[in-house]
C-alpha cells in the first residue's frame, strides 16, 4: 500500500481517500491512481457538486409573524418550523426550564419582563405598536428566535444563504431595520429580499388579483392586490385578531367561573397558552343564517318579543322568504351560491340535504366540551368546565362579528330557558341603530369584520374592485378556524344585499323601506301585479343566469359574485416564488448595508 | 455527611450506606468513590440468562467512578422477551453520575458526566450518553436515545437544550454540590 | 440544584451593541453600561504611574482611566449627579439584561479580542450532522434533501414525541412467530401506547426495515399536491412548463406583471395580444382556485362537535381501562403536535409520525476577529474538543454561599442584615487583584435592598498546580502561598499590598479569596403589582474588575487599547503589564419573604469595617422615586 504511494510517508491511507467516502475505500487497494481521481471528479458532478450550486440558488424563506415565526427553504410546500412565542424566550438562558426564579406567581408562569393589558406581549414578537416596546427587547428577541431557527431546525450556516423575509403589507420600519441589521450583523447573509405578504398569499391562491384579508395575530389588515401589486393606499386594518379572540374566550371563561365581585382579570387566572390552545382547537364559528337568527331572537328579546321555538320556526320561515326576496333584489346577482340557494328551494322543504344540515345542527348544538385549566389561583389548581359547543363559537362572534361595545358576558348556563344566549341582548335604542355593519362608528377597528371588508372594497377603485369581488382571500392565523371564512363572505354578501349593491353612499334603511312598502302594498296588489312582478324578476334571473354561463365558459366567475378563494399562505407563496428563481428586484445586499450602515 | 456509622468503605474508596438494599452484589461493580445513599435499591440478581453449563461471570450492574446514587434511588437491569426468552441486560453507569432521589433506572448505558435529577424514570433500554442532565421529574421512554450535551425534561424526555461545551465540567459541580 | 443562588455574567455585548432607533424614549440615547470613572475611587495612583489601563473592553477605555481628582468629589456634586449615576448601573430587571445574562458556563473567551463571548458574539459552522436517536451521521449532501431528518427507522410520536418502536401488528401471536416476526408492522410509542393503526387510515408497514421509503409512499398530505399544482402552474405561465422555471429577466417582468390595466377580473373581454397572455392565466385560474366551501367548513366543525361529544365519553371509557392517557379535549391536536407537523393538523388522526430532526455539532468563531472559539471534533460520538476557549478558564468565577444556615434562600427576611460568602475563584496562572463593586440600593425596582461588600478589593492567588504549592513554597519569589501578599512589583504598587482593607478578607486559600457580602432586604408589601414583576426576586448586580500582570506580546498591545506603552516604567527585562477588564454579573441571592416580627430594620455595619481612607462608592441608585419613568411605566 505505501509502496504504492511514494509520497506518502505514513502508512496509513491517503486522506483525500478516506474522505471520499466509506464505500471508496473497499475499492481503494485494488485501485491504480486514477481511480480516486475519476470518483473524485464523478462526485462533484454529481451530488455535492449540484447541491452546493442549488444551495447558492436557493433562499431561505422567512415569515414574520408576531406570534409565530416560520422558516424553511424555497421550492418546498411547507416551512421546516414554526416557531411561536412563549414568555420563556424573554427569560435567561441560565434559568430556562430549571423552575426560573421569574415566575409569576400568580399563575404560575415565567413571568416576562413587562406585563401590560392582557398579558399577550410575551406571546409576541413584536407589535405594531412601538411606544412602549423596546426596540433593543425585540432585537434581542429576533436573534434568540432566528438562532433557534438556524441551529435546531434548518441547520445550515446562516452565511451561506439569501433570505427572503416576509413582511406583512405595513411593518414599522423602525423594526424592519433593526431586523436588517441584526441579521447582518449576527447572521451574516449575503442579501436580503423583503416581500410584502398579501401578494404572497395572492400568489399563493393563484391569483394575480385578490383582496387579501388577513386575520393575523395583532390585527386584521385587508389588502387589495393589482396584478401582484398590493394597493397600500387601499388597506383597511382592524384590530380585530386571533389576540382580541383568545382575549374575548379568556374573559367568557373568568366571567363563567368568577366568584363575585372578583375583580382579577382572567389572564393572571389562566394561562394564555391554555386559553389559545383550547380556542384553536375547539373554536368555530356560526354561519351567517345562524348567527343571523340568534340575532333576530336577541332583538325579539330587547323589545320583549315571546322568544320561543314555535315563533323560532316561524320567523325562519319568513326569513326565508325575505331572503328569497333579496336574493332578487341583489343587484349583481348571486353566483354559484345563490343558485344553490334557488336549488335548494326548488327541492323545498324535505330534501336529503336539509336532512342532513339538520342532523349536523342537532349533533353541533347537542355537544359539549370538557375543558380543563390550570388555575392555579383559585381554590382548586385545576378548574374543569363542561361547555356546550355551542359556546365556543362565540367568542368568534364578539372578536369579530359585533359592536365592540357589546359587552363580554359569560357561558354561565341559566337552565330552562330554552336555548340560552351568550351575547346580552341589546339595549332597544341601540338596535334602532343598527347592531350590525353600523357605520357611525368612530374607528375602524369598531367595524365588524365583513363591514371592513366591504368598505375596503368599497373604496377601491373600481377596475379594482371588479376584479377582488370573486377574489377574497382570506388568510392568516384565525382564518383556520372553521366557519370563519364562509361567515365573513356570507355576512358579505348579506350586506351587499342590504345595501343595495356597491354605492358609496348609503341608501339609508333602503331594505326596511321596500318592505314596508312591500307590506303597505301587498294587500293593495293583486295576484296579477304580483304574477308580473314575479315574471319580470324571474326574466332578469335567467339572463344573469345566461350571463353567468357565459362567464362560465370562459372559465370565470360572473363579475360582482362574492367568492372566497383559498390560499395556501404567505410563506407557501415565498417559496414558489424563490423557487422560481427570480431575483428580487429590490434586494439588501450586505456589503451594502454594512457600508452604508454604522460598521 | 458521611457519619462513620452510617457508611461502610471499601477498598477503591466506595461509600455504601448501610441501609441501602443491595441484592446480588456479586454481580455489581463498583468504580471507586461512588456514594450510595439510604434506602438505595441495587438489583444485581437480576442477570443476564446464562446458558447452563457455562459460568461466566456475569455482570448486572457496573457503576463508574465518583457516581452518587442518592436515597431511595433504584438501578434496575432492563429485561425483555428475546427470542422467547425473558432474560435480563446488564447495565452500565459511567463516571460521575448523579442519580437523584427517588429515581429508578433501568436504562442500558449511561455516560459519563450525567446527572440525573429527583423522581426521573429511565426507561428500559434508553441510552444515555456522556453530558447529559435530566431535569427532574423526567420520564424517559424506553428505548430512547439522548445524545450528548443535552438537557431533557418531559413526560417523555426530549431535549429542551443543548448544554454548552463546559457541561461536563458543570454537571461534575453540580455533582460535587449535592 | 436549587435554583438559589445563581451567578449570572453580562457578555459585554450588552454594551457595544448598536444603538437601535428608539421612537420611545423612555431609554435613554445612550445606555452605557459602564460606571462612569467616578464609580472607582481607588487608591490615588499618580498619573505616570506605570500601569497600564489598559481595558480589555473597548467600552470601557475612557471609564477606567483612573483620576486622582475623583476622589475629591463633593457629596454636592454627587447628588447632582445620581441621576447620571443610574444610568450606570447594571439593571438586572430591565428586559433586555435577560438576553445577555449568562452563566459563565455559557460563555466563552476570546483570547485575540480579550473579550466575554455569549453565544449571541459567534458564528457557528456545522462540523457534522447526526441523528440524535441513532448517531449515525450524516452527509451534508444530503442533509437538506432530507428535510434535516433522519432516513433510518427513527420515528418519533405525534403525540407524546416519544421514539415509536417497530412492531408486529399481531405480536401476541406466540413464541414461533417472534423468531422471524412477519408482518404488517405498526410504529409503537411505548409511552403513550399510540400506534400507527390509530390513525385514519392505519398505516401498516409491509417491512421492518427501511420506514422511510414506505411511510412516504402512504402519507402524502393534500397540500403536496396542491403545491405542486401550483408550481407547475406559474410554471406554465412562465412558458416553460418542462423545466422549473427560467432565471430570464423577462420572466420576472411577465410573472410580476406589467400593469396592463386590463380588469382581469372582468375576463370576458380579453381583445389584445397581452391581454391573452393575462386572459390564459385567467383560464387557468378556473379550474383551480380552490373556493371557500361553506359545506366544508361546516362537515369540520361537525366532526369537532363529534369528536367533542365523544371526548367526554373516551373519558370515562379510558378512566376504567386505563389504556390511554386521557386527553380531556378528545381528538383535536394541541398547539404543540400542530406545531411538530408541516401540515396543520386539526384531529389527532390526521397525524403522522414524525422523522427524527437531526442535530449538529459545531465550532464556533469569534464574531469579531474570525478566531476560532470552539471546535468539536467531528466524530459524532465522542465529547471532546479540539479547541475550547471557554470563559470558565479565563475569567474568575464567583460563587456565594450563606455564612449563616438559617437562611432560607427562598424566604429572606426582610430588613435583616443576611451574610453570604462572596467567593472569587481564578482559573488564571497569575495573581489577579479583583475590585467588586455594587450599587448600595440593588437597581431597577421600588423596593430596594441595601448591599454592601465588606471588602470590595482583595487578591486571589495563581491558579497553580496544588503540588506547585509544595515545591514552591521554598522559593522567597512566591507569594502564591501565603496568598495574602500582593505579587511583588515595582514601588507603585505597594498600595496594594499595604492597604488595611485586606484584613477583612474572610478567606485566603489558593486560587481563591471569599468575602463577605452583607444584604438588607427591604419590606415588600403584598400588592398585585408587585408580584407581577417579581418585586421579590432580590437580585445584586455586581461590576467585578480584574487586574493582573502578564506577559504580552508586542503586537497584542496595539490592538489593545490604543494607548502609548508605559512597559518601560515596570524597568523589567521580563515583558509584563498590567491587564485588567471588567464585567457586570448578577448575582440571584434569592426572594424576600414576608416581614417577621421582631427584626427591626438595622444598619449594616459597614461604616465600621470598611476603612475610611477607602471609601468605596459604588454606583449608586436614587430611592425609589428617582427610578427612571421606564421602570415606573412598565
Amino acid at each position: 500500500m505505501s509502496s504504492r504511494d511514494p509520497t506518502k510517508l505514513s502508512p496509513n491511507p491517503p486522506y483525500k481517500l478516506s474522505t471520499t467516502g466509506s464505500s471508496a475505500a473497499g475499492h481503494r487497494s485494488s485501485a491504480n491512481p486514477t481511480t480516486p481521481q475519476s470518483r473524485f471528479s464523478a462526485s462533484s458532478f454529481s451530488s455535492p457538486g449540484g447541491s452546493s450550486l442549488h444551495q447558492v440558488d436557493e433562499p431561505l424563506i422567512f415569515e414574520l409573524g408576531t406570534r409565530f415565526f416560520r422558516a424553511g427553504f424555497s421550492n418546498e410546500s411547507a416551512p421546516r418550523c414554526k416557531i411561536g412565542i412563549t414568555p420563556e424566550m424573554y427569560g435567561r438562558v441560565g434559568l430556562k426550564g430549571r423552575g426560573g426564579t421569574r415566575m409569576n406567581r400568580r399563575t404560575g408562569e415565567a413571568a416576562g419582563p413587562r406585563i401590560r393589558n392582557t398579558g399577550s406581549e410575551e406571546w409576541e414578537l413584536w407589535t405594531t405598536d412601538l411606544r412602549l416596546k423596546d426596540l433593543g427587547v425585540v432585537e434581542d428577541l429576533m436573534e434568540r428566535v432566528l438562532r433557534e431557527a438556524y441551529n435546531k431546525h434548518l441547520l445550515i450556516e446562516s452565511k451561506s444563504k439569501r433570505l427572503i423575509i416576509i413582511l406583512p403589507p405595513i411593518f414599522p420600519i423602525a423594526i424592519q431595520n433593526t431586523l436588517s441589521h441584526l441579521l447582518f450583523l449576527h447572521f451574516q447573509p449575503p442579501a436580503i429580499t423583503y416581500l410584502s405578504s398579501p401578494v404572497l398569499s395572492c400568489l399563493a391562491a393563484g391569483l394575480r388579483s385578490a383582496l387579501v384579508v388577513d386575520v393575523g395575530w395583532q390585527e386584521t389588515t385587508i389588502t387589495p392586490v393589482y396584478e401582484l401589486r398590493p394597493l397600500t393606499s387601499f388597506i383597511k386594518f382592524s384590530s380585530r385578531g386571533s389576540k382580541s379572540l383568545v382575549e374575548v374566550f379568556g374573559q367568557l371563561l373568568w366571567n363563567t367561573i368568577k366568584p363575585e365581585g372578583d375583580e382579577e382579570s382572567w389572564w393572571r387566572i389562566f394561562n394564555w397558552a391554555e386559553v389559545e390552545d383550547l380556542m384553536s382547537r375547539f373554536g368555530w364559528c356560526k354561519d351567517t343564517s345562524d348567527a343571523r337568527e340568534d340575532a333576530r331572537q336577541r332583538a325579539r328579546a330587547a323589545f320583549g318579543l315571546p322568544v320561543g321555538a314555535d315563533e323560532r320556526e316561524e320567523e325562519e320561515h319568513k326569513g326565508e322568504e325575505e331572503e328569497e326576496e333579496e336574493e332578487e333584489e341583489g343587484k349583481d346577482g348571486e353566483g354559484d351560491l345563490g343558485a344553490e340557494k334557488i336549488k335548494k328551494k326548488i327541492k323545498k322543504k324535505i330534501s336529503p340535504a336539509d336532512i342532513r344540515a339538520q342532523k349536523r345542527r342537532e349533533t353541533i348544538y347537542d355537544a359539549k366540551v370538557d375543558v380543563e385549566f390550570k388555575t392555579p389561583l383559585l381554590g382548586e389548581r385545576t378548574t374543569k368546565m363542561k361547555l356546550p359547543f355551542e359556546a365556543l363559537s362565540v367568542a368568534a362572534e364578539y372578536a369579530f362579528f359585533l359592536p365592540s361595545w357589546t359587552k363580554v358576558q359569560s357561558f354561565g348556563s341559566k337552565e330552562g330557558e330554552g336555548r340560552q344566549s351568550y351575547i346580552p341582548i341589546p339595549k332597544v335604542d341601540e338596535l334602532m341603530e343598527g347592531c350590525q355593519g353600523r357605520a357611525e362608528y368612530e374607528d375602524e377597528s369598531e367595524y365588524t369584520l365583513p363591514y371592513l371588508v366591504f368598505l375596503a372594497l368599497l373604496h377601491c377603485p373600481v377596475d379594482v374592485r371588479a376584479t377582488c369581488i370573486p377574489r377574497i382571500v382570506i388568510t392568516g392565523g384565525a382564518a383556520g378556524m372553521p366557519g370563519l371564512k364562509s361567515r365573513i363572505l356570507g355576512d358579505l354578501r348579506e350586506l351587499v344585499e342590504e345595501r343595495g349593491g356597491w354605492e358609496l353612499v348609503k341608501t339609508r334603511n333602503k331594505k326596511g323601506d321596500e318592505r314596508r312598502k312591500e307590506l303597505t302594498e301587498r294587500r293593495e296588489k293583486g295576484e296579477e301585479q304580483k304574477e308580473k312582478e314575479r315574471r319580470e324578476r324571474e326574466m332578469l334571473q335567467s339572463e344573469r343566469d345566461s350571463l353567468r354561463i357565459k362567464y362560465a365558459k370562459f372559465g370565470g366567475v360572473a363579475p360582482g359574485t362574492i367568492r372566497g378563494v383559498e390560499t395556501m399562505g404567505a410563506w407557501i407563496g415565498g417559496s414558489i416564488l424563490s423557487g422560481a428563481r427570480i431575483k428580487g428586484t429590490v434586494e439588501v445586499e450586505r456589503e451594502k448595508f454594512m457600508s452604508t450602515h454604522r460598521a | 455527611m458521611s457519619q462513620k456509622s452510617e457508611y461502610i468503605q471499601t477498598e477503591t474508596g466506595n461509600k455504601v450506606s448501610r441501609k441501602s438494599l443491595i441484592i446480588g452484589s456479586q454481580n455489581i461493580i463498583l468504580g471507586g468513590k461512588t456514594i450510595i445513599q439510604a434506602d438505595c435499591c441495587i438489583r444485581g440478581d437480576l442477570r443476564r440468562l446464562v446458558p447452563q453449563g457455562q459460568n461466566a461471570a456475569a455482570v448486572a450492574i457496573a457503576v463508574g467512578r465518583y457516581c452518587f446514587l442518592s436515597k431511595s434511588c433504584l438501578l434496575r437491569p432492563p429485561s425483555k422477551t428475546y427470542r422467547g426468552q425473558f432474560s435480563y441486560y446488564p447495565m452500565k453507569l459511567g463516571d460521575h453520575v448523579f442519580v437523584g432521589e427517588g429515581s429508578v433506572v433501568e436504562a442500558a448505558v449511561i455516560g459519563s458526566y450525567v446527572n440525573i435529577g429527583k423522581n426521573c424514570v429511565i426507561g428500559k433500554f434508553s441510552i444515555i450518553k456522556d453530558c447529559v442532565r435530566i431535569e427532574d421529574g423526567t420520564v424517559i421512554a424506553p428505548n430512547s436515545v439522548i445524545p450528548s450535551f443535552s438537557s431533557v425534561e418531559g413526560h417523555p424526555g426530549i431535549v429542551v437544550e443543548e448544554l454548552p461545551e463546559t457541561a461536563a465540567e458543570m454537571l461534575e459541580r453540580e455533582l460535587n454540590h449535592q | 440544584m436549587s435554583s438559589f443562588p445563581y451567578i449570572h455574567i453580562s457578555c459585554p455585548c450588552h454594551e457595544d451593541r448598536p444603538q437601535t432607533l428608539t421612537i420611545d424614549s423612555a431609554r435613554p440615547i445612550s445606555p452605557s453600561k459602564s460606571p462612569s470613572k467616578r464609580d472607582f475611587n481607588f487608591s490615588p495612583i499618580a498619573p505616570n504611574s506605570p500601569t497600564k489601563g489598559r481595558s480589555l473592553l473597548a467600552g470601557f477605555t475612557p471609564s477606567v482611566s483612573f483620576d486622582a481628582g475623583n476622589l475629591n468629589l463633593d457629596s454636592d456634586d454627587e447628588e447632582e449627579l445620581t441621576d447620571e449615576d443610574d444610568d450606570n448601573n447594571f439593571d438586572p430587571r430591565d428586559p433586555r439584561s435577560a438576553f445577555s445574562l449568562f452563566p459563565i458556563e455559557n460563555l466563552l473567551y476570546c483570547e485575540d479580542c480579550h473579550q466575554i463571548r455569549c453565544p449571541r458574539c459567534v458564528q457557528d459552522e456545522i462540523v457534522c450532522w447526526y441523528c440524535p436517536s441513532c448517531l449515525f451521521e450524516v452527509p451534508s449532501s444530503t442533509v437538506k434533501s432530507d428535510g434535516n431528518r433522519c432516513t433510518r427507522n427513527c420515528y418519533l410520536c405525534p403525540v407524546c414525541t416519544a421514539l415509536l418502536a417497530v412492531v408486529p401488528v399481531h405480536h401476541s401471536s406466540g413464541h414461533s412467530s417472534s423468531d422471524h416476526p412477519t408482518g404488517p408492522f405498526n410504529l409503537f410509542c411505548s409511552h403513550c401506547h399510540w400506534t400507527t393503526s390509530d390513525l385514519t387510515p392505519p398505516i401498516q408497514l409491509e417491512k421492518p426495515t427501511s420506514i422511510s421509503a414506505q411511510l412516504s409512499k402512504l402519507t402524502h398530505s393534500p397540500r403536496d399536491n396542491e403545491f405542486i399544482r401550483l408550481k407547475q402552474h406559474y410554471a406554465q405561465q412562465l412558458g416553460n412548463a418542462q423545466e422549473d422555471f427560467t432565471n430570464s429577466p423577462a420572466a420576472l417582468t411577465r410573472l410580476m406583471g406589467l400593469y396592463t390595466g386590463l380588469g382581469s377580473g372582468s375576463g370576458g373581454h380579453g381583445g389584445s395580444r397581452k391581454g391573452r397572455g393575462v386572459k390564459k392565466l385567467e383560464m387557468k385560474e378556473v379550474d383551480r382556485p380552490r373556493e371557500v366551501s361553506e359545506d366544508q367548513e361546516l362537515d369540520i366543525i361537525e366532526r369537532m362537535a363529534v369528536e367533542g361529544l365523544e371526548a367526554s365519553k373516551c373519558i370515562v371509557a379510558l378512566a376504567t381501562h386505563g389504556r390511554k392517557k386521557a386527553d380531556g379535549y378528545g381528538k383535536a391536536t394541541t398547539a404543540k403536535q400542530r406545531l411538530a407537523q408541516p401540515h396543520d393538523p386539526r384531529f389527532l388522526s390526521d397525524l403522522t409520525p414524525t422523522a427524527v430532526l437531526l442535530r449538529t455539532k459545531r465550532s464556533k468563531r469569534c464574531r469579531a476577529c474570525r478566531h476560532i472559539l470552539v471546535k468539536p471534533e467531528a466524530k459524532v460520538q465522542t465529547t471532546r474538543f479540539r479547541i475550547r476557549l471557554v470563559a470558565l478558564n479565563y475569567i474568575p468565577s464567583l460563587t456565594i454561599k450563606r455564612l449563616d444556615s438559617s437562611i432560607t434562600w427562598d424566604n429572606l427576611t426582610p430588613h435583616k442584615t443576611h451574610r453570604f460568602l462572596l467567593t472569587v475563584t481564578n482559573p488564571l496562572f497569575d495573581p489577579i487583584s479583583v475590585s467588586l463593586l455594587t450599587p448600595r440600593r440593588t437597581p431597577g425596582t421600588a423596593f430596594a435592598s441595601r448591599v454592601t461588600i465588606l471588602c470590595p478589593e482583595f487578591d486571589v492567588g495563581a491558579n497553580t498546580d496544588v503540588w506547585d504549592d509544595a515545591l514552591m513554597s521554598t522559593k522567597p519569589a512566591s507569594a502564591v502561598p501565603s496568598g495574602v501578599k500582593t505579587p511583588p512589583t515595582t514601588g507603585s504598587f505597594t498600595s496594594f499590598s499595604k492597604d488595611p482593607k485586606m484584613s477583612t478578607v474572610y478567606e485566603q486559600k489558593r486560587n481563591y479569596t471569599s468575602v463577605v457580602i452583607e444584604v438588607v432586604p427591604p419590606e415588600i408589601p403584598d400588592t398585585r403589582d408587585t408580584r407581577i414583576r417579581d418585586e421579590r426576586l432580590l437580585e445584586i448586580p455586581i461590576y467585578v474588575r480584574v487586574e493582573f500582570e502578564a506577559e504580552v506580546d508586542r503586537d497584542d498591545e496595539e490592538g489593545g487599547g490604543g494607548k502609548p506603552s508605559h512597559s518601560g516604567a515596570s524597568g523589567g527585562a521580563v515583558q509584563r503589564e498590567r491587564v485588567e477588564y471588567s464585567y457586570w454579573c448578577v448575582v440571584g441571592v434569592g426572594r424576600v419573604g414576608d416581614v417577621v416580627e421582631g427584626v427591626v430594620a438595622s444598619e449594616p455595619n459597614t461604616p465600621v469595617r470598611t476603612p475610611v481612607g477607602t471609601p468605596v462608592k459604588a454606583p449608586r441608585t436614587p430611592a425609589a422615586m428617582r427610578t427612571p419613568l421606564r421602570q415606573v411605566r412598565s
